[in-house]
């Protein structure tokens, strides 16, 4: 079930509904654990069997790792775990990509080497609920949390149906605890959800996927040279595309909890006005930048090992990273770029210092400039789906190829510099600040109308019924 | 969008470690603002800008209870057509040209509509070739420069869909009908990106106009019970852009080989033999069609070379509209598809005609 489709409007206030009913803590837990099962299985029921999978074997393995104090048998129920998540995640996700990878590679050697088409659908959302499931484990086992004593609290905090397919990638701390006591929502807490809810889907439904996408499917899809203003068009839309698709996606599953009575943290921070790499991954897809430090970054030894090591753990994580998104090799060069960007900067860092200058307003305005465009130039590779796109687009970024025809129209362009231009300056303007604080001081008025516009024009768009980009991943 | 949130560190652990159920919970800040009234007002103006919009399309001439044509309306009369159903595939021609209602007056049977705007019927053919459940009988309708350089086209993701159609996107199916039985607004043609992508701007240097696909054309009800839109009938400047537009897409896809007859046949032939070994069986049809578009079919793709061989070859029969004087007179008013009320007439000559050409009838 995605959040832009009439099921989802049908479900979410039935559910509401239900929500509201004078009922035990259990029973609502009971509803909420069934609802969040029917939202997975209204996209492929059989897949609600790796979800309960996941749930159980983490469970349990973490009770057993708790229990044990040898080393040896808590290790080995930590590898149960990995084998479980990562087994799956391995197996619908990187099976055809490790075996037309092993088929090139004999090829290479001269072995011709066909395996039989590998033709497995990914399950919805695995990516990040098994990364979910594991930082339970991997907490317990490093002794951050006693596991958890109740069953249902867990299965609720692998599948509470507003985060279980795109994230946030929650953790523990995050959310298990919130399903140890009742929640009902206040009446300024539900208003909100639906008021971020709509912003949520204004985002993905009218930005998103009605003016932002065409323009990059267009350019992406093109086989023909492209000018520069038809590739730098094309880029910037998928850059405005991939923000409000996935923010979009976040904001509404944070209305849709808060209207329950739950908190689920940020996932974006305005990231286009990041100033510098480390700056932007504190800001974008803030729940996997921070799983990625903490269990993988500092598992590999952080920055406690030297420079070398640094810097390699640094471009592996970032390598890794890319690859958790999909399994091409362009989205591993994807991270690659991110790997040197953060490792450059480091570099620059260490050599330059914390100079005056760095803090002038010009400055900052020009380093978030390049980051942004740096960000452009990785997400070509995000978005193409073999290098040969990717290689004709950078290359029409850069320079007029001869034979190049215009491609967009101005219906296509307008709407693309009206928007980012708006997503750039909005952004810079929420850098130090919070959205609640924005609306705060906001005159009651003007939020009735923006809200109503939002509403208004979700409807004029008549919803679009395609699914979220990071479904896929 | 930034927003806010804060978690506090977790309770000081009292046997070590605190249990995740006992974390300390995080929460989420609220504006503190006048929700009440700021929702109320917001539900107002929605509802006043909608009536508006609504207001509008009405006068534009769009009405409620016309039923998105979409690859979710498709996917379900594919669930239909099964076991001995009759099933009419093939293009629009198909589509708005036969009535429904009508055929299962005159036949007692009610067809599984499967047509589709600018598609081929080859690929629906390959489909219902390949059910082994079905073994009833198809009539597909041949628009010669389409059924030859085609498998399917513009709507042929339909199958995809069909195959892959989520429990949830069935279940939206239920939901929508309602409301588009309530709203005209509710139309593909109405979207923002749609309406937005229709306004002429300036083109850049040496850029060619945008090519543009004709406006609405019908209305469909549930079933994909089709006919031609009232604006076509009575609104002589939209009709004349659409038949302005019409060449355009109905001559082969730029770049496409030239068409290859004795190959289209033998794949034909390869699905109508699938479906007469179960019993089934398929008869071509060929509906009227006038002005330019008669004239480039009759230049380009001779009877002799295309639909003599399709017949002679496949061993079917065929009901083609200029060998049937009661075919013939009809009003086509945008030289491609019939007049709704002509299409009636049409449809119950035809149905006694498609009846007798097919080797079985099968019953409902």
């Amino acid at each position: 079930m995605i959040f832009n489709s009439i099921t989802f409007v049908a479900f979410f206030a039935l559910f509401l509904g239900l929500w509201s009913l004078p009922l035990g803590w259990t029973p609502k837990r009971l509803i909420l654990l069934a609802a969040s099962y029917i939202f997975y299985a209204s996209w492929s029921p059989p897949f609600v069997l790796l979800l309960w999978l996941s749930t159980f074997v983490d469970f349990f393995a973490a009770r057993w790792i708790a229990r044990e104090e040898r080393a040896g048998p808590r290790r080995f129920a930590l590898i149960i775990s990995l084998v479980a998540n990562l087994g799956l995640l391995g197996f619908f996700k990187y099976g055809g990509f490790l075996e037309a990878n092993f088929e090139r590679l004999a090829a290479l050697a001269g072995i011709a080497y066909h395996a039989p088409k590998w033709n497995i659908i990914l399950p919805l959302g695995i990516s990040f609920y098994t990364f979910q499931t594991l930082s339970y484990t991997l907490d317990v086992y490093q002794r951050r949390i006693a596991p958890s004593r109740s069953f249902l609290n867990f299965a609720l905090f692998v599948t509470f149906f507003p985060h279980l397919v795109a994230g946030p990638i929650m953790r523990p701390r995050d959310l298990l605890s919130q399903f140890a006591t009742p929640k009902q929502a206040t009446r300024p807490m539900l208003l909100w959800g639906l008021a971020l809810m709509t912003l949520g889907l204004f985002e993905k439904v009218v930005l998103a996927d009605s003016f932002m996408s065409g323009p990059a499917d267009q350019v992406f899809q093109a086989k023909d040279a492209l000018l520069p203003l038809d590739a730098w068009t094309g880029v910037l839309a998928f850059a405005g595309q991939i923000f409000f698709d996935f923010s979009g996606y976040t904001t509404t599953a944070i209305g849709a909890a808060l209207c329950l009575g739950f908190a689920l943290p940020q996932n974006f921070n305005a990231p286009y006005a990041a100033v510098g790499f480390s700056d932007f991954w504190r800001r974008w897809h803030i729940s996997l930048s921070t799983w990625l430090r903490d269990y993988l970054y500092i598992s590999l030894g952080g920055n406690r090992k030297g420079r070398i090591r640094t810097y390699a753990n640094l471009m592996i994580t970032m390598l890794l990273g890319g690859l958790w998104h999909g399994a091409n090799w362009t989205f591993v060069v994807w991270g690659g770029l991110h790997g040197l960007y953060l490792a450059v900067e480091r570099g620059l860092t260490e050599a330059f210092g914390k100079r005056a200058i760095f803090q002038t307003l010009a400055f900052r305005l020009c380093a978030a400039a390049l980051t942004f465009v740096l960000v452009c130039v990785a997400w070509v590779f995000f978005r193409a789906t073999d290098f040969q796109t990717a290689w004709r687009i950078l290359v029409s970024m850069a320079t007029v190829p001869a034979k190049a025809a215009p491609l967009l129209y101005l219906n296509d362009i307008a709407p693309v510099a009206l928007i980012m231009t708006g997503l750039l300056v909005g952004h810079w303007r929420l850098r130090g600040t919070s959205l609640e604080a924005v609306v705060a001081r906001t005159p009651a008025a003007a939020l009735a109308i923006a809200w109503s516009l939002m509403g208004f024009l979700i409807l004029a768009s008549q919803g679009s019924e395609n699914a979220f980009i990071y479904f896929q991943f | 969008m930034p927003s806010s949130t804060s978690s506090s560190e977790p309770r000081a652990p009292i046997d070590g470690l605190v249990h995740a159920d006992e974390l300390e919970q995080a929460h989420r800040e609220i504006p503190d603002r006048p929700w009440g009234r700021i929702a109320l007002a917001a539900l107002v103006m929605v509802l006043v800008m909608v009536g508006a919009w609504e207001a509008l399309w009405r006068y534009e001439g769009y009405h409620p209870g016309d039923i998105k044509d979409n690859h979710a309306a498709w996917a379900e009369q594919r669930r239909r057509a099964t076991g001995s159903a009759t099933v009419l595939i093939g293009t629009s021609r198909n589509l708005f040209d036969v009535d429904l209602d009508v055929w299962e007056k005159t036949t007692g049977v009610r067809p599984v509509q499967l047509s589709l705007e600018g598609t081929s019927p080859r690929f629906a053919l390959a489909e219902l070739a390949d059910d082994p459940k079905f073994h009833g009988l198809v009539i597909a309708d041949v628009v010669t420069p389409m059924f030859f350089t085609r498998f399917g086209g513009r709507s042929e993701d339909s199958l995809p869909y069909y195959r892959h159609q989520t429990p949830s996107q069935r279940v939206g199916r239920y939901l929508t009908i309602p409301l588009e039985q309530a709203f005209a607004f509710i139309d593909d043609q109405t979207k923002l990106k749609e309406l937005w992508r229709r306004q002429v701007l300036p083109l850049r240097p040496s850029q060619k106009p945008a090519f543009v696909d004709p406006y609405k054309i019908g209305v469909n009800q549930a079933d994909r019970n089709s006919e031609l839109w009232d604006r076509e009938l009575n609104d002589q400047a939209y009709r004349e852009r659409t038949i302005r537009i019409w060449p355009t897409v109905f001559a082969p896809p730029p770049g496409a080989p030239p068409p290859n007859p004795p190959k289209v046949i033998a794949e034909v032939k390869a699905n109508v033999d699938k479906i007469r070994a179960r019993g089934g069986d398929v008869v071509f049809v060929m509906h009227p069609q006038a002005g330019v578009l008669a004239a480039n079919e009759a230049r380009g793709f001779p009877r002799a070379k295309f639909w003599d061989a399709l017949l002679a070859a496949t061993g079917t029969r065929g009901v083609r509209w200029d060998d049937y004087p009661q075919l013939q007179g009809f009003r086509i008013p945008e030289i491609s598809h019939m007049h709704p009320r002509d299409a009636e007439i049409y449809t119950a000559r035809l149905a006694p005609l498609v009846q007798a050409a097919a080797r079985t009838t099968p019953a409902n």
